[in-house]
C-alpha cells in the first residue's frame, strides 16, 4: 500500500490518526505496532513471518552480544547476525540477478539450455530492514546503543510503517528514546499532516508529471533518440526521482510526526550542491551516513593514505549502487559517482572547487548528476549507453523522434516541471520553511490545498474510460 | 493575539478538517449520503473480492480489493470531474483517455492523431487491397456481393486544426500516401467495387462529416456512404433495380449529450454544458423501397453501427447481422449481441455465405489491419470451398433464416445501444 494510493490516503491514514490518538498513552505503541503489522501484511504477507522471526532472533542476539561485548564470542555473534541479514538480503534481492547472469555465462559457454529457477519475489523494504538490523547489532557491540528490553518495542522499531517502504533508514540509538516516550502533542498532528500533504503533492503533482516526460523519452529506441529528447528525458527523470523520493521521505516524516516521532531528515536540497561530494551529504542522507559509518570507516576511511581512500570510496559507491537494485545499471551508477568523488579528491579538482563560483559549480554538478541518473533509469546497460551516446550528440544517422511534442511534454508536465525547478531555486534563495519560524504558517496553510489537488489527481488517474466496451 | 484555547481550537479544526476531507469519499462509500456525480465512459467492472487465507497470502485479495475500492470510492465522480475541469482550464488538455483538445475546442481521438503521423511502408496495404480483390471476386462467384467501405479518419477532414505539437517532425507523416492513397489506388487498379468515403464526403464542410465533440462520423455522412455502398453493389444485385433510400435529415434541437456526436466530449467528464452548435441529425425517412431488403452482413468497428442503425430505421438491407469487430454477432433488428463470430463453423458459413451482401467498414485510422482478419478468413474459406457455378441469385424476400437472437448482451456489457467497440482498440 503506497502512501500515495487512494486506499492509504482515504482509509489507512484517517484510521491511523484516530486509532492512535484514541488509544491510551501507554497503549499507543501497541496500536502503532498493530497498524504496522497490518500495513506490512497488506504489502508482503508471505514475508511478514520472516521479518518477525528475524526481529526476534535479532533481539536475543543483541542481548547476547551485550553480555559478551569486547569478547571474541561477542564479535563472533555479531558476525553471525550480520551474515544472517546479508544472506537474507542476498537471497531475496540478488539471487534472481546472479542466477540470471550465471545462466547467461553458462549458455555462452555452450550449455544446452538456460538454468531453470523460480524467481524470488522481492519483499518490500528489505534493503532498509537489513541495514537497520545490522546497525542494531553492530551498535550494541560497539557500545553505541543499549539493546532493547522489549520484543514489541524492537519489532515496532523495525516495522514502524512510515518507514517500511522507502526509508529513511533508522538507527536504533536515534529512536530508542522516542520509542519509550515522545510527549506527542496536537502540534505534532498539525505539522505531521502538513508534512504528509506536502510530500504527497511532491510525489503526485510534480514527480508524476515529470514521469510522463521521462517515461516517454526512455521509451524511445536508439534510432529515435535525438540529443534533445535524451537530455530532456534525463532531466525529467532527475526531477521525477528527487520529487518522488523526497516526497516519500516527507510523507514518512509526516506520518511519524503524527505519532510524535522526530525522524532525521533524508534530503537537504541536493540539487543545489556545488560538488558530487556535497551532493552525497544532501541526497538520501540516512543511506550515505549509514554507508559512511558502517562501511567506509570500517574499511579504513581516509586514514590509510590517498590510494586506499580512493579504493574505499569506489567500494562504498559500488555497493551503494548494488544496494539500490540488482542490475548492472545500478552498479555502473555507483561506479560513476565513486569515480566522480575520487576525481574531486585530486589536486586539480580541489583547486577548481576552491575557485569556481557557486553559480557555476551548482549547474555543472547538477548536469553530472543528471548524466548519472541515466544509468539509474535505463532498463539495461545497452539503453543507458544509447542514451549517453545520444546526449553526446553522436547519433548517426540523425535520429527521428517517435513521439510528438504534445505527448512527450504535455502542458501539465511542462508546467509542473517548471514549478519543480522554481521550488528548488526558491528554497535555495529564500530557505526552506521551518517549523520554528520561517514560513511556518504558510507551510501549514497551503497543505489542505495540496492535499485536495493531490487527492483529485489520485482518483482521476485510476479512471481511464473507453467510449464503448470492445466485444 | 489569539488565546491558547483559540489556538488549540484552530489546530483541532485543522486536523479534523484535513482528516474529514481525506475520509469523506470512503465514508460516503460505506454510508452513502451524497449521490456521486455520474461518470461517462465504460471500464471493466472490479468485483469485491472474497477474503480468504489463500487470497490474502497470495496478495490477490489486496490487489482486487484496491481495484474495487478505487472504482467504488464514494466521491469518485466529483473528484474526477473536478480534476478534469481544472486540468482542462489550466492546461487545455485532459489527464487520460483518448480525447484530445485541439484548436477551437475541437476534440480528436488520440488514435486519429497517431494515424496522421504514421510512416508505414506501403507494402502491407497493397497486399491487403489484393486480398480484398481476391475475396470480392471469389464471393461474387458464390453470389455474394462484398463491398469494402473506406471510412475516413477525422484527422483527414481537420488537418488545419492539428497544431505542430501534434506533428512528429513539424509535418504530417506518410499515412496519406502510403496508407490511404496506396489502398485506394490499388483497389482501383484491381477493379474492386468499393466506396472511398473520404473522397465521397469531401465535397462539403468537414463539420458535416464529423461533429466537433465527437469521434464517430455523423448520421448523414454514414447514410450517404451506405447509399454509395448499395450503388457499388447494384451491378451485382439486379433484384434491387434502381431503387434508392432517402438520406434526408433534420436537426434534433433537443439532442441529449448521450448522442454519439458528443462521445468524445462525454469522455472528458468535465463540469461543462454540452458544446453548442453541434446540430445532431435525425434521419427523416422511416422506410424505403422493399426491393432494398437484401440480406446483409455488416462487418467492422463502432463506425459501422451507423450503417446498422440506418438500415434498421429505413428497413433496408435486412435481415441483417453485424459482426462487431469481427468478434461478436449483433442482430440487425434487436441490436443485441447474441453470439460470437466463430469462423469456419457451419453457423458462420450459413450467416456469412448465405447473405447477398456483405458491407465491410474499413476505418482509415486502422489501415492496413482493420477488417483484414475477416478478409483473411473469407480468403481461406474460398480456398476450401469450390465456387457455386450455377446458383441463381436469391430473392430478397427469401432470406436465409437467422438464429433467434437472445435479448441480452454479454455479461458486463453496457446496454445494447452502447454495444459498440471501443474506438481506441485496433482490431
Amino acid at each position: 500500500m503506497a502512501f500515495s494510493s487512494l486506499l492509504f490516503v482515504t482509509l489507512f491514514l484517517p484510521l491511523y490518526v484516530v486509532l492512535y490518538w484514541a488509544s491510551p498513552r501507554r497503549a499507543r505503541n501497541y496500536t502503532l505496532l498493530g497498524l504496522s503489522l497490518v500495513f506490512y501484511a497488506w504489502g508482503a504477507p508471505r514475508f511478514l513471518p520472516v521479518v518477525l522471526a528475524l526481529g526476534i532472533i535479532d533481539y536475543y542476539l543483541a542481548l547476547s552480544i551485550e553480555a559478551r561485548r569486547g569478547t571474541r564470542a561477542g564479535k563472533w555473534i555479531v558476525g553471525v547476525a550480520v551474515t544472517m541479514h546479508l544472506s537474507v538480503l542476498a537471497y531475496f534481492k540478488y539471487s534472481n540477478f546472479f542466477v540470471g547472469e550465471l545462466s547467461t555465462i553458462l549458455t555462452d559457454l555452450g550449455a544446452a539450455k538456460p538454468l531453470t529457477w523460480e524467481k524470488v519475489a522481492l519483499p518490500i523494504g528489505i534493503s532498509f530492514l537489513t541495514f537497520e538490523e545490522i546497525t542494531y547489532v553492530v551498535d550494541v557491540y560497539r557500545g553505541d546503543a543499549k539493546p532493547s528490553r522489549s520484543v514489541p518495542q524492537y519489532l515496532l522499531f523495525l516495522m514502524l510503517f512510515p518507514h517500511s517502504i522507502a526509508g529513511p533508514i533508522f538507527r536504533w540509538k536515534d529512536l530508542e528514546g522516542q520509542l519509550k516516550a515522545r510527549g506527542e502533542k496536537l502540534d505534532d498532528v498539525v505539522f505531521g499532516l502538513s508534512r504528509f500533504a506536502w510530500g504527497l503533492s511532491k510525489k503526485i503533482l510534480v514527480a508524476d508529471a515529470a514521469a510522463i516526460t521521462a517515461d516517454a523519452a526512455f521509451s524511445h529506441g536508439p534510432a529515435e533518440l535525438t540529443a534533445g529528447i535524451a537530455w530532456l528525458g534525463a532531466f525529467a527523470y532527475a526531477l521525477q526521482i528527487y520529487y518522488d523520493f523526497s516526497g516519500y521521505s516527507d510523507m514518512a516524516l509526516g506520518l511519524g510526526r503524527i505519532a510524535g516521532f522526530r525522524f532525521k531528515e533524508n534530503f537537504n536540497d541536493p540539487y543545489i550542491s556545488a560538488s558530487i561530494t556535497e551532493f552525497w551529504t544532501r541526497w538520501h542522507m540516512s543511506l550515505s551516513s549509514w554507508l559512511r559509518d558502517y562501511l567506509y570507516i570500517p574499511l579504513g576511511g581516509n586514514r590509510r593514505g590517498e590510494g586506499r581512500t580512493r579504493v574505499n570510496v569506489m567500494i562504498v559507491f559500488a555497493l551503494s549502487g548494488l544496494w539500490h537494485g540488482a542490475n548492472w545499471t545500478f552498479l555502473l551508477w555507483g561506479f560513476y559517482h565513486g569515480a566522480l568523488t575520487v576525481l574531486e579528491r585530486t589536486a586539480v579538482a580541489k583547486s577548481w572547487r576552491m575557485r569556481a563560483p557557486r553559480w557555476l559549480a551548482v549547474p555543472v554538478t547538477f548536469a553530472l548528476v543528471v548524466i548519472g541518473w541515466v544509468f539509474f533509469r535505463a532498463a539495461d546497460t545497452t539503453q543507458a549507453f544509447a542514451f549517453l551516446h545520444a546526449m553526446a550528440g553522436l547519433a548517426t544517422p540523425p535520429a527521428v523522434a517517435k513521439m510528438v511534442p504534445a505527448v512527450l511534454v504535455p502542458n501539465r508536465s511542462a508546467a509542473f516541471m517548471t514549478l519543480g525547478i522554481a521550488f528548488v531555486i526558491a528554497r535555495a534563495v529564500f530557505g526552506a520553511p521551518r517549523e520554528d519560524g520561517r514560513y511556518r504558517w504558510a507551510f501549514v496553510a497551503a497543505s489542505p490545498v495540496l492535499l485536495v489537488l493531490s487527492l483529485l489527481q489520485i482518483v482521476n488517474t485510476q479512471f481511464v474510460p473507453l467510449i464503448y466496451f470492445r466485444f | 493575539m489569539a488565546t491558547g484555547a483559540a489556538k488549540t481550537a484552530a489546530k483541532l479544526a485543522y486536523v479534523v478538517g484535513m482528516l474529514a476531507f481525506a475520509a469523506a469519499g470512503t465514508a460516503n462509500m460505506v454510508w452513502p449520503r451524497v449521490e456521486d456525480a455520474k461518470l461517462n465512459g465504460v471500464e471493466a467492472a472490479a468485483k469485491r473480492p472474497e477474503l480468504t487465507w489463500q487470497t490474502a497470502r497470495a496478495e490477490g485479495f489486496q490487489k482486487d480489493f484496491t481495484a474495487w475500492f478505487e472504482q467504488h470510492w464514494g466521491l469518485r465522480g466529483y473528484a474526477v470531474r473536478t480534476d478534469n475541469t481544472i486540468v482542462k482550464a489550466l492546461f487545455h488538455e485532459v489527464r487520460a483517455g483518448q480525447a484530445t483538445i485541439l484548436e477551437g475546442g475541437l476534440l480528436m481521438s488520440r488514435e486519429d492523431l497517431n494515424y496522421v503521423n504514421r510512416d508505414d511502408p506501403p507494402g502491407p496495404t497493397v497486399a491487403y487491397a489484393k486480398k480484398i480483390a481476391r475475396v470480392q471476386a471469389g464471393m461474387r462467384d458464390r453470389n455474394v456481393v462484398v463491398i469494402p467501405v473506406l471510412i475516413p479518419a477525422k484527422t483527414s477532414f481537420f488537418r488545419e486544426s492539428i497544431p505542430r505539437s501534434w506533428q512528429r517532425r513539424g509535418a504530417f507523416g506518410l499515412s496519406d500516401e502510403n496508407l490511404y492513397r496506396t489502398f485506394v489506388r490499388t483497389l482501383r487498379e484491381l477493379h474492386v467495387a468499393f466506396v472511398d468515403a473520404r473522397e465521397l464526403l469531401s465535397d462539403g464542410s468537414p463539420d458535416h462529416v464529423f461533429a466537433s465533440p465527437g469521434r464517430h462520423w455523423r448520421l448523414s455522412a454514414g447514410c450517404r456512404t451506405l447509399q454509395a455502398a448499395v450503388d457499388a453493389a447494384r451491378p451485382d444485385l439486379p433484384e434491387i433495380g434502381h431503387d434508392q433510400f432517402d438520406c434526408t435529415t433534420h436537426v434534433n434541437h433537443d439532442a441529449d449529450v448521450e448522442e454519439e456526436d458528443y462521445d468524445l466530449f462525454r469522455l472528458l467528464n468535465v463540469w461543462e454544458h454540452k458544446p453548442e452548435g453541434v446540430n445532431v441529425e435525425v434521419l427523416s425517412a422511416t422506410s424505403a423501397p422493399a426491393s432494398l431488403r437484401v440480406s446483409t452482413v455488416f462487418v467492422g468497428t463502432s463506425f459501422v453501427w451507423k450503417f446498422v442503425r440506418i438500415a434498421k430505421q429505413l428497413e433496408v438491407l435486412r435481415p441483417a447481422l453485424f459482426y462487431s469487430y469481427n468478434s461478436s454477432v449483433v442482430d440487425g433488428d434487436t441490436l443485441f449481441i447474441f453470439k460470437k463470430v466463430e469462423p469456419f463453423t457451419d453457423a458462420w458459413r450459413k450467416d456469412t455465405l448465405g447473405k447477398r451482401l456483405i458491407v465491410v467498414g474499413i476505418l482509415e485510422t486502422y489501415l492496413p489491419t482493420d477488417g483484414n482478419q475477416f478478409f483473411t478468413e473469407l480468403d481461406e474459406e474460398l480456398d476450401i470451398l469450390p465456387p457455386v457455378e450455377d446458383a441463381p441469385p436469391r430473392k430478397p424476400d427469401d432470406p436465409t433464416p437467422d438464429p433467434p437472437p437472445a435479448p441480452e448482451a454479454e455479461a458486463g456489457a453496457p446496454p445494447a445501444t452502447e454495444a459498440g467497440a471501443p474506438a481506441d482498440a485496433a482490431p
